[in-house]
């Protein structure tokens, strides 16, 4: 068998403990029945914990999200629990991250089933980031569920806001820009600077509100290539009008730092560059969009 | 008469850490109810505890219960296996399935029966408790204990048990279950339907009567031969040798000599087809066994039937030689399928004589034998000695001067001196003097007169070399629409002795002559119009079989894609069906190669119920033949996550390309496509969900359509913006995932945008360690409409160097389960960065090889797909030029 399903209550809840592999055929089956047979007894709220799934394929996703959408059209709800890494991939991948709600707390998943939910959405890709808090409660740290940045929020904000406090880019799997709300906004480039993280960069000016006065700080860059440099050199030489910046190339090894010799704008001592900045003190302030969760999934066609 | 199968009970006995193992067997006993159990009147009826017992009270306890289910004595097969556990004490035994076990040999003890199979499973494994210790130590204190009757086998992995399992049932049932046997003892079913004896076989005997007439020396061929067989007990007896050097004339001359079994590959003469050379075959040991009556149609069937003849053969009559002459006819996409040349399953007595020049079907051949006993004779150049024989049986007048400057000049090849011959025996003015310095020289001098405004003879020429048969002079005149006379003394007449002449057909003598005409003679769009010709002749004129045959083909081979989508329709596809079998199947290829071509994802559902009316005609297997039949790389008959297949790669200079695909079923739903376009890659890898023919028609279309929009443009995130646009909507395509790519050297640059597909792995030679590339975007088509795409992708750039290696994947791979807590996808960077030195096909080969020994719990359910690049070709890393 390659599939096995336990099931628990907890008041109008019921937990289906999956464990095995939920793939084209028997995984997929089992689970249609076990959920048809619930469907049938008036579950109408399902937490599927896929802890123990070890692999699940393109078929058992199918299922799985239609056991989902099955329990929000009979009135109810349907969430995930402990959804390992490459299942949260799978999901990420396929955008149904940004339909199914998941958890990896048990208290808190039964706990979604009766309080409300918000969402925060990343200031680069406005892709819904994870994990979500209640209304009541402070928000963790934030990882956008599309491009894998990652956010810190404040308290504060009008409910459909919040503060940013950083903001972290990814520009290779393992490395990331982090961005700090000024004045100025400080982007710290980390790790290699090339034509490959270039992207991190139009994604981190993306990511800060106009008008722009921002500190491109390359003290923690370990590499620099001639395409990466030239890329924020035409970041800098395209910039709008009413945007500013400039770049610090303090604790840049000498003969990196050779690299940016004919880019206007790039500065020696971080100092100078502050200087160079000038009038920082408008800048706008800095915040991500909140959603209240609302069940999307009631009104999908199966 | 009781036509009811005799049933086979078979026990499955085992801990439970085996489940998968035990979930084979009902698989594999189904199998064989369709085939070898089938064929002798047994059905397979698998008994497992779990399924078989049910709650009760028992004085034995619940072993009691389960053993009344069971009935051990009164079974035939006992399979057991054993891994890592030995499982739970029952009275009487540390095990329930050592009880069980028992029982079996306690009752093959008294009455012969069950035949007990015991399994270990010698997978490393670490216990990782006392308790797990001690059961894995009572498994092998039982391995060891095992009674000396008995012999057990080991597997590693449920993937290589149900390849074990497959043949040992088989096997069995073979050897206890005998078809028939030679004292004449009734058969425990009917015998294996077997072919009528077809016109083909009449054909190859004229052929082979044209081709051993001009056959001398070869002494130390045959002297070889001799030796192979008196030496050992069956095996490959392999003939390689260059162009003309007469590989057909000595597997002529062995036939003919031997009286052997037989089949000439050609190209031309429609004698290429997988199905038709099993056919053939089987024919032939029909004959020879005085069996009668139907061939069956699938290439599996015809495999299946083809062996079980074979084995019958071998043991009737010691040495059974099948001549295979000439494999590089074959045509490429059968590189991997042939099922008319058996390695594991070649009987003792049996030995086979393939011919071929050097090459890939050649090496794979070799690679495939190397268990099996075999010897390779390259067969060089004639002697002095044999010229001398040759020259004087043609009755050549040829004094000692000349043929010392015909062996010079000819270098002792034998087609050489067939023209030589030829044009003694024919030109009393022949200048010895002016022999040209190789055969293409007799070749530009039988077509001299096309530069002369010859058109018959271009026409004749053209034709002869697209026909898949024999033509006559009437049918030739027929098809180029010029008189008879004209045809023939202009455009036969002059290239006469290197056409073969059958019946009053003529066909091209050799293939060195045909390359000639195909690449010094022809164009390609005088090709295209002579297979337009044939096409018009077979619609207005042939109504026999030829049309059914080959129209679809030669419209194809035209490029006459709308003309052959309106012709081949259903009622022509049904009717070549009824009366040619499963040859229908090369129609449905090249209708739905046209229809993919079209480029509109509506084709998709359109092809799906072709094959669905086809399958309500034929039944269900034709679905997976159809399968076999039109992937772009096929795997071999039976090939089943056994064999990789790694199709051919574009070359582009500084580039090195490594494709590996394992398929998970007979189609494989990932797909990719290499275009070259000056100097540079554009390259795309996808993976439709799924399996089956759905997802696989899928994959085929969206390679079709890369290929097409590539054409255009080249910038990724351009290509799958209009992927997105053509296909967005369409159900088919939801959840499809692709990621395109373009490698250009020069600049030494890399775009990649990707629709939602695992991220490739870029290693820099520099750095000499590996990225995964965080490429992220869309789906093409979004797995549920509630899900908004924007239809934009973003490309990542990247700079690389010499040594650089990129390697794209697909997520069978980088997904596939190993251990608690790892995947393949997390030991991959590490396997590239030890291998990525030795270039793209060795990091490909060893990351596939890696792959399939991966210790994993339960086997994959995903095709696997693996693209490796590498900048500046193998060993580039270890150069330091900048690009």
């Amino acid at each position: 068998m390659s599939l096995k399903i336990g099931i628990r209550e907890m008041g109008d809840i019921t937990i289906l403990d999956v464990s095995g592999r939920i793939t084209l055929g028997e995984g997929a089956v089992c689970l249609r029945d076990t959920c048809n047979d619930l469907f049938a007894k008036d579950c109408r709220n399902l937490l599927l914990n896929l802890r123990e799934v070890r692999y699940i394929d393109s078929a058992g996703l199918c299922e799985v999200c239609s056991s989902l959408i099955r329990a929000s059209r009979a009135g109810g709800s349907g969430k995930l629990l402990h959804v390992a890494k490459r299942v949260g991939d799978l999901l990420a991948i396929t955008k149904l991250s940004a339909v199914f709600q998941a958890f990896d707390d048990e208290t808190v998943a039964v706990r979604s089933f009766h309080e409300r939910l918000r969402y925060s959405h990343c200031p680069v890709c406005a892709g819904r980031c994870s994990p979500p808090a209640f209304e009541a409660d402070p928000w963790e740290p934030q990882t956008c569920t599309s491009c894998a940045s990652r956010l810190i929020l404040s308290a504060g904000g009008s409910g459909e806001t919040a503060p940013v406090a950083r903001l972290d880019v990814r520009s290779y799997e393992t490395e990331y820009w982090e961005v700090r709300p000024g004045p100025p906004f400080v982007v710290n480039a980390v790790g290699r600077l090339n034509m490959f993280s270039s992207r991190a960069l139009e994604n981190c000016w993306k990511a800060i509100p106009a008008p722009r006065r921002v500190l491109f700080d390359l003290s923690r860059v370990e590499e620099v290539t001639p395409p990466g440099v030239t890329a924020i050199g035409r970041l800098l030489g395209t910039r709008a009008l009413n945007d500013n910046a400039v770049v610090s190339l303090e604790g840049l090894s000498a003969p990196a730092a050779q690299n940016f010799r004919d880019i206007v704008g790039a500065y020696g001592a971080r100092a100078d560059a502050l200087n160079a900045l000038g009038d920082v003190s408008g800048a706008p302030p800095w915040s991500a969009r909140i959603e209240i969760y609302h069940d999307r999934l009631a009104d999908r066609k199966i | 008469m009781d036509d009811r199968p005799r049933i086979l009970r078979v026990i499955v006995a085992s801990p439970g850490d085996v489940e998968a193992e035990r979930e084979l067997v009902p698989v594999i006993a189904d199998e064989l109810n369709r085939s070898v159990a089938a064929d002798r009147g047994l059905r397979l009826e698998v008994v497992r505890w779990e399924t078989d017992s049910f709650p009760g009270f028992d004085p034995g306890g619940p072993q009691g219960l389960i053993d009344k289910a069971l009935n051990i004595a009164g079974s035939d097969i006992l399979i057991g296996i054993f891994w890592k556990r030995f499982g739970t004490p029952v009275p009487g035994a540390q095990s329930g399935t050592e009880h069980e076990f028992r029982l079996a040999y306690d009752a093959w003890k008294r009455q012969g029966r069950p035949q007990v199979m015991m399994y270990f499973n010698d997978r490393p494994y670490k216990p990782k408790s006392k308790e797990e210790a001690y059961q894995w130590g009572a498994v092998l204190e039982f391995q060891k204990e095992f009674p000396k009757e008995g012999m057990w086998w080991s597997y590693k992995g449920p993937a290589s048990l149900e390849r074990l399992l497959r043949r040992h049932l088989e096997n069995y049932l073979r050897a206890a279950f005998p078809l028939a046997t030679e004292s004449g003892k009734p058969a425990a079913a009917p015998e294996p339907p077997l072919p009528a004896a077809s016109d083909y076989f009449a054909v190859q005997s004229r052929i082979i009567d044209a081709q051993s007439r001009m056959f001398v020396g070869r002494a130390d061929a045959l002297s070889a031969f001799d030796r192979f067989l008196a030496s050992h007990a069956g095996g490959y007896f392999l003939v390689k040798g260059a162009p003309g050097q007469g590989k057909t004339a000595l597997a002529c001359r062995l036939v003919k000599t031997g009286g052997h079994l037989h089949h000439l590959i050609a190209r031309t003469g429609g004698r290429s087809d997988t199905r038709l050379i099993l056919r053939s075959l089987i024919a032939q040991l029909a004959f020879l066994l005085g069996r009668s009556g139907a061939a069956p149609e699938s290439i599996p069937e015809l495999t299946k039937a083809y062996e079980e003849l074979l084995a019958e053969a071998a043991a009737r009559r010691q040495p059974v030689v099948v001549v295979i002459d000439a494999l590089d006819e074959l045509p490429a996409g059968a590189i991997d399928e042939l099922p008319f040349l058996p390695v594991d399953a070649l009987p003792d007595g049996v030995f086979l004589v393939a011919s071929s020049r050097p090459g890939d079907h050649l090496s794979r051949l070799e690679q495939r034998l190397f268990a099996t006993p075999h010897c390779v004779f390259e067969l060089g150049p004639l002697g002095i000695d044999e010229i001398r024989e040759l020259l004087a049986q043609t009755n050549a007048d040829a004094g000692p001067m000349l043929v010392d400057r015909i062996a010079t000049t000819s270098q002792g090849n034998p087609l050489f001196l067939l023209a030589i011959i030829e044009e003694l025996r024919t030109n009393p003015r022949f200048d010895a003097r002016e022999l040209p310095a190789s055969i293409e020289g007799f070749f530009q001098r039988a077509t001299a007169s096309l530069g002369a405004g010859n058109a018959v003879l271009g026409d004749v020429l053209g034709v002869l070399s697209a026909s898949r048969r024999a033509l006559s002079a009437g049918e030739l005149s027929a098809i180029i629409g010029r008189p008879q006379r004209e045809t023939a003394d202009q455009g036969i007449g002059p290239v006469k002795q290197f056409l073969l002449e059958t019946d009053g057909r003529y066909t091209f003598y050799h293939s060195r002559f045909h390359e000639f005409v195909n690449g010094s003679v022809l164009y390609q769009d005088e090709l295209r119009h002579a297979h337009q010709w044939i096409a018009a002749w077979l619609e207005k004129e042939v109504a026999g079989d030829y049309r059914l045959d080959s129209l679809a083909w030669h419209l194809y081979e035209a490029r006459d894609c709308e003309g052959l989508i309106r012709k081949i329709d259903p009622a022509f596809l049904t009717e070549k069906l009824r009366r040619s079998g499963y040859a229908v199947l090369e129609d449905v290829d090249l209708w739905t190669r046209c229809m993919l071509d079209r480029g509109d994802p509506d084709v998709i559902e359109r092809c799906i119920a072709v094959v669905e009316s086809l399958r309500r005609e034929a039944g269900g297997d034709i679905i997976k033949a159809v399968a076999n039949g039109w992937q772009p790389y096929r795997s071999a008959a039976g090939a089943f996550r056994s064999r990789l297949m790694e199709p051919p790669t574009p070359a582009i200079p500084r580039l090195e390309i490594y494709a590996g695909v394992l398929p998970k079923a007979e189609m494989p739903a990932d797909f990719f496509e290499l275009v070259p376009l000056e100097g540079r890659l554009a390259a795309a890898i996808g993976d439709a969900p799924a399996i089956g023919l759905k997802s696989s028609f899928v994959a085929r279309f969206m390679a079709g359509l890369y290929r097409t929009l590539a054409a255009r443009s080249v910038h990724p995130g351009e290509l799958l913006q209009a992927m997105h646009r053509s296909i967005d909507g369409r159900e088919y395509f939801r959840g499809v995932t692709m990621q395109c790519v373009e490698v250009d050297p020069a600049q030494g640059l890399v775009r990649i945008a990707s629709a939602a597909h695992p991220f490739p792995v870029h290693y820099s030679a520099r750095r000499r360690r590996c990225d995964n590339l965080p490429v992220t975007g869309d789906l093409l088509v979004p797995a549920d409409r509630a899900i908004g795409v924007s239809g934009e992708y973003q490309e990542g750039c990247l700079e690389i160097e010499e040594g650089d290696l990129l390697v794209l994947v697909t997520d069978g791979l980088t997904e596939a389960p190993g251990p608690p807590g790892e995947s393949f996808g997390q030991r991959l960077p590490g396997l590239i960065e030890r291998h990525a030195h030795a270039g793209a096909r060795v990091t490909g080969e060893k990351i596939m090889d890696a792959w399939k020994e991966q210790p994993r719990e339960e086997d994959v359910v995903d095709d696997v797909t693996v693209i490796v690049i590498s900048i500046g070709g193998p060993g580039g890393a270890r150069r330091t030029t900048p690009l």
